[in-house]
């Protein structure tokens, strides 16, 4: 009907003309003020690279291992050369990004210092490494997981170290009261979260209590939101002030931190395995908070 | 103006018009474009609710003719009745949406309110649904009545979530009750689901009640027209109530 309105329009001049009155009264009726701008330039794209990686035949005697990112074939720009083992890349900017052109990008794994060509580990289900490519639109956020085990030689198993590009959330929290509220996301690079000593954790729950005390027992509480391996949590919306974040995996606590967080602040917490273990516990995870942003009251 | 540009644009390709341009809009123009003038503001107007259906909204935003903005319950009628109920149960059910399984809570939310909550959510959904139902399309009230509640509840704080659910269930039983008692209620099946829906009205004030450490709720029956007036801030959609 639209089509057939607009092809009458073209041929017949009065209906064009019903057609400027109606569409320049379309546009001129109302306005929203209310829309968000979207934050940075909307040419630029912005990736942050995590590396949860480990190598070894099992995983007891794993160990984290670092890596070149490669980004258009390069560890410059928006790249990273040496990236340690549970780190994230410093990127151009505090909250760790780096920023660069909108358009068409191609990645690439590999252990550090590794430089064959067939170096990839993200690899095709035969093993055999492949170079993805991905369109990236402007004035956006991700974060790239590098998580996995592989073997101390040979190929890496396909979906070992699969490629993960989370888009992020940095935007702002509602405003009640008066008050823009705090907001937070959970990234689960957790190798070795799952307490049955599985390297492929399925997801863990995440609970927020109010105050720096730890909750005497968790138990009793229901978890805010969940989060699978390799993957974030919903985004929390929180008052100001200073919460406790406990993480669990199979009923188990893995992590317990507290954090504080301002109002206006969106923060990412990256959850970590800080080395492999049967029997995972607040001994061999961590929560870091990175501050992506920081909105005016 | 816009009128005169859409005679302008007319005008090239008919002498009729275009004679018609030469002089003032509107003093000399002929049947044919006349009639040809009509039709372009007959079919700008048919068409284009179709055609650009994604726009008009924005065209009106006038509240007389969108039916999510404003509505009138007639509280001397059984359906006005019921539509009391109908607007405020899609209070309800909006309020513990947010609070049901796969939603944020508030940080500190003990597993036994969750549950509650989310009781609340599915009670609240067909109760309102099982009003809905009870009237007929042409007799009803939008089915998507607006509110308020990301502007007047924090979600994200214990206390604020259970104040703002303590003033919606104590407003939605008192005036559940009052409504069942309502001389408009002439079919008894009617007021049999009314009292039913009030009942439940209640064993969630209390709950909210207990979640908040306080003595349940004396039920003191009130018209319909009183609770609007007290949930009214909670509501973006504007109501004309007739009657109490």
């Amino acid at each position: 009907m639209t089509r057939l309105f607009l092809r009458m329009a073209t041929r017949v001049p009065c209906l064009r003309s019903g057609l400027a009155i109606c569409l320049g009264v379309s546009f001129a009726a109302c306005s929203d003020t209310t829309m968000p701008g979207l934050i940075g330039d909307g040419n630029l794209t912005h990736l942050r690279i995590v590396n949860g990686l480990y190598r070894g035949a099992n995983a007891q005697s794993a160990v984290g291992v670092p890596i070149d990112y490669l980004i258009d074939s390069s560890t410059a720009d928006a790249g990273v050369a040496g990236l340690g083992p549970n780190s994230v890349a410093a990127g151009d900017s505090a909250n760790g990004y780096t920023a660069f052109n909108r358009g068409v990008h191609t990645f690439f794994a590999r252990l550090a210092g590794d430089t064959a060509a067939s170096a990839n580990l993200y690899t095709t289900t035969d093993g055999i490494p492949f170079l993805p490519k991905v369109y990236f639109v402007g004035a956006t956020y991700y974060t790239i997981v590098v998580a996995g085990v592989i073997p101390d030689t040979g190929k890496v198993p396909d979906s070992a170290v699969p490629v993960v590009m989370i888009p992020d959330d940095p935007y702002p929290g509602p405003r009640i009261h008066n008050v823009l509220q705090a907001r937070f996301h959970l990234i689960n690079a957790a190798t070795f979260a799952d307490s049955g000593g599985s390297t492929e954790s399925d997801y863990v729950a995440i609970y927020v209590t109010p105050g720096s005390t730890p909750p005497a027992d968790i138990s009793i509480y229901f978890p805010l939101t969940y989060a699978s391996f390799r993957y974030q949590s919903q985004a929390i919306n929180l008052d100001p002030g200073t919460y406790t974040i406990t993480v669990t995996s199979d009923d188990h606590i893995i992590a317990q931190q507290a954090f504080t967080f301002a109002e206006g602040e969106v923060q990412t917490l990256l959850l970590w395995s800080t080395g492999p273990s049967p029997t995972p516990s607040p001994a061999n995870h961590t929560l870091t908070a990175i501050l992506d942003h920081r909105y005016a009251p | 103006m816009s009128m005169a540009r859409a005679h302008t644009a007319g005008s090239h390709s008919d002498p009729d018009v275009e004679s018609a341009v030469t002089v003032e809009l509107g003093r000399v123009v002929s049947r044919r474009g006349l009639f040809r003038r009509a039709l372009a503001l007959t079919g700008a107007a048919v068409v284009t609710p179709v055609a650009f259906g994604g726009l008009l909204p924005l065209v009106g935003c006038s509240e007389a003719t969108e039916p999510s903005m404003h509505a009138v319950l007639d509280l001397n009628t059984e359906p006005g009745v019921l539509n009391f109920l109908y607007a405020v149960l899609q209070l309800e059910a909006d309020f513990y949406a947010r609070l049901g399984y796969g939603w944020t809570k508030f940080p500190g939310i003990l597993q036994t309110e969750a549950t509650t909550l989310n009781n609340y959510w599915s009670q609240t959904q067909s109760d309102r649904d099982t009003v809905r139902t009870s009237l007929a399309l042409g007799q009803r009230i939008t089915d998507t009545v607006l509110f308020h509640l990301g502007q007047i509840v924090d979600y994200a704080d214990r206390t604020d979530t259970l104040t703002n659910a303590q003033t919606i269930e104590d407003a939605a039983a008192n005036g559940f009750v009052g409504a069942a008692a309502s001389a408009a209620l002439h079919t008894d099946t009617v007021r049999t689901m009314v009292q039913n829906i009030a009942a439940s009205a209640v064993e969630r004030a209390n709950g909210i009640r207990a979640m908040r450490g306080l003595d349940s709720l004396v039920v003191t029956p009130t018209s319909p027209a009183d609770i609007m007036a007290t949930l009214a801030p909670y509501f973006y959609t504007t109501f004309t109530i007739n009657g109490r």
